[in-house]
């Protein structure tokens, strides 16, 4: 016990407080940083000194910085992440479908029912070339908006391809930069604001990775993150990470996520992938669009079909017998769907009667109107029936997506909030705090005074 | 529960979004006066708008298509009465004529004004609407009816007429054959060989045979007449499945408007609430901010 070891306390204390009010700071700066958990300089009182009259304390020292983190909660989130994502991408891109498939735009059932309309125009004066020519425009009209809803389909088709490829390379970014964080923590050791730090970052890209793919995330002793996928494959080990890369699927020319493991192997992880934005994109390209497209398909087979059949029995003005109406397309029907060269070349080329003699006959336009209202055997249903049962499969889609995504919302916006009642950083408490270490930091420098007065006391006494 | 700064901006950010996009939805329902603006909305309504669209879109149609039908239907009507006055003029003559007290001048120079009346009413026989023979039947192009040397009448058309849709199921005929108008084969009655036949005993001064020529005048009147009635009978056919097209377009319309069409009166104020609600926000905001430690803190 000396005059010197109060000034040892001083010092201490002095030093305490001054990382408690850098720490503090730190926090306050860093108010809006996503990901970032509030720290705590821990404070503990020294060992004590035995003297002649027991134990005497020894002024307070810094036991390390802390991070106020709930691992579970950080866990959950990560993992709705996954859902949240997946559900956010379904209904961005299903509203997308939907804004071309809906009547409003497309105009498809319109252009439909105007088709079958200019037949029964063409009924009332089957030899009239106005009524044929607008046969023929209407007929091109269908046909082209068919074309165009399917070149849109597959457009947003490869741009959800893309998309695949992006969202894979990022990824890989992400693993690579957990990996590097997984070093710089286990060199800074376990405890100090820039490990902690580092965690926070690291925290946050296990979620942003989360949000593309499931995963699994555990720490070892070490506090390093390994991570693996659903299935158990190697993503980041320690420092080094195995990359998620794309690969071209020769048959469908759409990229396939792989995996490529020590010996540089890539393994076709596709189908191993069951959540996230990367499973929600892959869902999308290989089976929402592929049904709608699919629908259209069938949608102009029916039409080109039952059209044709009639079309091609009847006589034209040309006496003509036998033509089509609508190109026999060899692949796709949506894609080629057109009306044929010699009616586009000649409007007298359209059939509208069934017996050669009667020049003026009008049965052919009729069954042909008639098929604006009838069963399609191939759609079962009615063409105007079947284009309300596409829009109302999109929308009944969409809304159920939408509902998905509300509801992640709304339960990722509680965990967030519970995140932020543990970790976030509140100024009022902050300034609380500042003053309360303020206060303890002039109370010590005052210490340094009085321990001072002392020794000159001591030294003007001798 | 501790409540950091970031939460609180967070939730104001976040109800902030919320109300907005209520607002903007409500106000594009209120722009566009429609309550579906997608699919999705309300897919059942969606799908059954397109359904009554259609619907809507062939009554129109089908509207046309009778119109265009009740038109011709008064063709038929004026060229039918035509006939008629001249089978009548005919008639006259021939009852004229089959008195015994004519003399055979008479008798020839009457005959012309039967020639006259053949040639009017091949005329008539070979009406035209725009580019069609409308009693030509199914060979509308060429014109039904040709005078021979003779003055008797060649018929070149089809007994068979078009028909065209007036609903969605049922046909109406849309058109009347000459066949049909100057022959009743089932009564062996033809209008031109009547004539034909009455101009030859005129000429032949042939008493008997004029009288016999009154017989077939008063059965092709009769014929003319019953024509007459089919196309009055039909044109108030069609004039009743329009009136009904026109019940059903007013109905289409309206049920099209409960499915799809916004209530602006609801619609607006529920705009009023959420710009209410969205000022009660920003003020609350407002007064929050200013409970900050800092404020005291000098």
């Amino acid at each position: 016990m000396s005059v010197s070891s109060i000034l040892n306390i001083a010092k201490n204390a002095v030093y305490a407080f001054q990382t408690s009010l850098q720490v503090t700071g730190h926090n306050v700066a860093n108010v809006s940083t996503k990901g970032y958990s509030k720290k705590e300089a821990v404070l503990t009182e020294a060992t004590p000194i035995p003297t002649s009259i027991g134990l005497l304390g020894d002024g307070v020292r810094v036991k390390g910085i802390i991070r106020y983190y709930d691992k579970y909660l950080e866990d959950m989130i990560a993992g709705k992440r996954t859902s949240l994502e997946e559900a956010r991408v379904k209904q961005t891109y299903l509203s997308r479908i939907e804004s071309l498939i809906n009547e409003d735009s497309s105009g498809l059932s319109q252009a439909l029912t105007d088709f079958f309309n200019s037949f029964h125009e063409m009924s009332l004066d089957p030899l009239s070339l106005a009524a044929r020519t607008q046969v023929l425009l209407k007929g091109e009209s269908l046909a082209g908006k068919i074309r165009y809803l399917y070149e849109n389909l597959k457009d947003l088709q490869a741009e959800i391809d893309r998309n695949v490829g992006l969202e894979v390379e990022d990824a890989t970014r992400i693993l690579k930069s957990i990996a590097e964080l997984n070093v710089k923590i286990f060199e800074g050791g376990l405890s100090g604001s820039e490990a902690g730090d580092y965690m926070d970052q690291r925290t946050e890209l296990l979620k942003e990775l989360s949000g593309k793919l499931k995963v699994q995330a555990f720490e070892d002793s070490e506090g390093r993150l390994t991570i693996l996928t659903e299935k158990g494959r190697v993503l980041v080990d320690g420092g080094t990470y195995l990359p998620l890369v794309t690969v071209m699927d020769s048959e469908t020319g759409y990229s396939k996520v792989g995996w490529k493991d020590l010996t540089g192997t890539v393994v076709d992880v596709t189908s191993e992938i069951s959540k996230g934005k990367i499973k929600a994109f892959l869902e999308l390209r290989d089976s929402a669009l592929p049904d709608f497209v699919a629908d259209l398909d069938l949608f102009g087979q029916g039409l080109v079909e039952s059209v044709n059949a009639i079309h091609k029995s009847g006589y034209n003005m040309n006496g003509g017998t036998d033509v089509l109406f609508f190109v026999q397309p060899a692949g796709g029907y949506a894609k080629q769907i057109d009306v044929e060269a010699c009616i586009k070349g000649d409007v007298r080329n359209i059939a509208h009667t069934s017996d050669p003699e009667e020049e003026g006959g009008n049965d052919i336009c009729l069954s042909l109107a008639n098929l604006g209202t009838s069963t399609i055997p191939a759609l079962g249903s009615s063409f105007v029936d079947y284009l309300a049962n596409l829009s109302s499969k999109i929308g009944g889609t969409l809304r159920a997506a939408k509902d998905t995504f509300t509801f992640e919302e709304e339960t990722m916006g509680i965990l967030e909030k519970q995140r932020e009642s543990v970790s976030g950083v509140s100024i009022d408490e902050e300034m609380a705090n500042l003053i309360k270490f303020q206060y303890a930091y002039q109370a010590a420098a005052r210490l340094f005074t009085v321990a001072d007065e002392l020794l000159k006391s001591l030294l003007e006494a001798v | 529960m501790r409540i950091s700064d970031n939460l609180r901006f967070n939730l104001f950010k976040a109800n902030m979004l919320k109300i907005k996009e209520q607002m903007d939805k409500t106000q594009e329902m209120i722009a566009s006066g429609k309550r579906i603006l997608a699919p999705s909305d309300d897919p059942v309504s969606a799908a059954q708008g397109i359904k009554f669209q259609a619907e809507l879109s062939l009554n129109t149609r089908l509207k046309t298509n009778l119109e265009r039908a009740k038109m011709l239907d008064s063709l038929y009507e004026t060229a039918l009465n035509s006939i008629h006055d001249l089978l009548s003029e005919a008639k006259q003559v021939a009852i004229e004529q089959a008195s015994d007290t004519m003399e055979e001048s008479t008798r020839r120079s009457s005959a012309e004004v039967i020639k006259g009346i053949i040639e009017q009413l091949v005329t008539i026989g070979n009406t035209r609407s725009g580019e069609t023979y409308i009693f030509a039947g199914k060979k509308p192009t060429a014109a039904p009816y040709t005078l021979n040397d003779d003055y008797s009448a060649t018929f070149n058309g089809t007994e068979e007429t078009n028909s065209i849709y007036a609903s969605g199921t049922q046909q109406i005929r849309f058109g009347m054959s000459g066949s049909e108008v100057f022959t009743d084969s089932d009564l062996g009655i033809d209008v031109f060989s009547v004539l034909k036949g009455l101009k030859e005993a005129l000429e032949a001064n042939d008493r008997e045979g004029i009288r016999s020529a009154l017989d077939g005048l008063n059965e092709a009147l009769s014929l003319t007449e019953k024509n007459i009635s089919y196309v009055g009978t039909h044109m108030e056919r069609v004039e009743s499945m329009l009136s009904e097209k026109e019940t059903r377009d007013v109905n289409l319309n309206e049920i099209l408007s409960e499915l799809v069409d916004a209530d602006i009166v609801s619609l607006v104020t529920e705009l009023n609430m959420l710009s209410t609600a969205y000022q009660a926000l920003l003020y609350t905001m407002e007064k929050v901010k200013d409970l900050s430690i800092l404020n005291y803190l000098r």
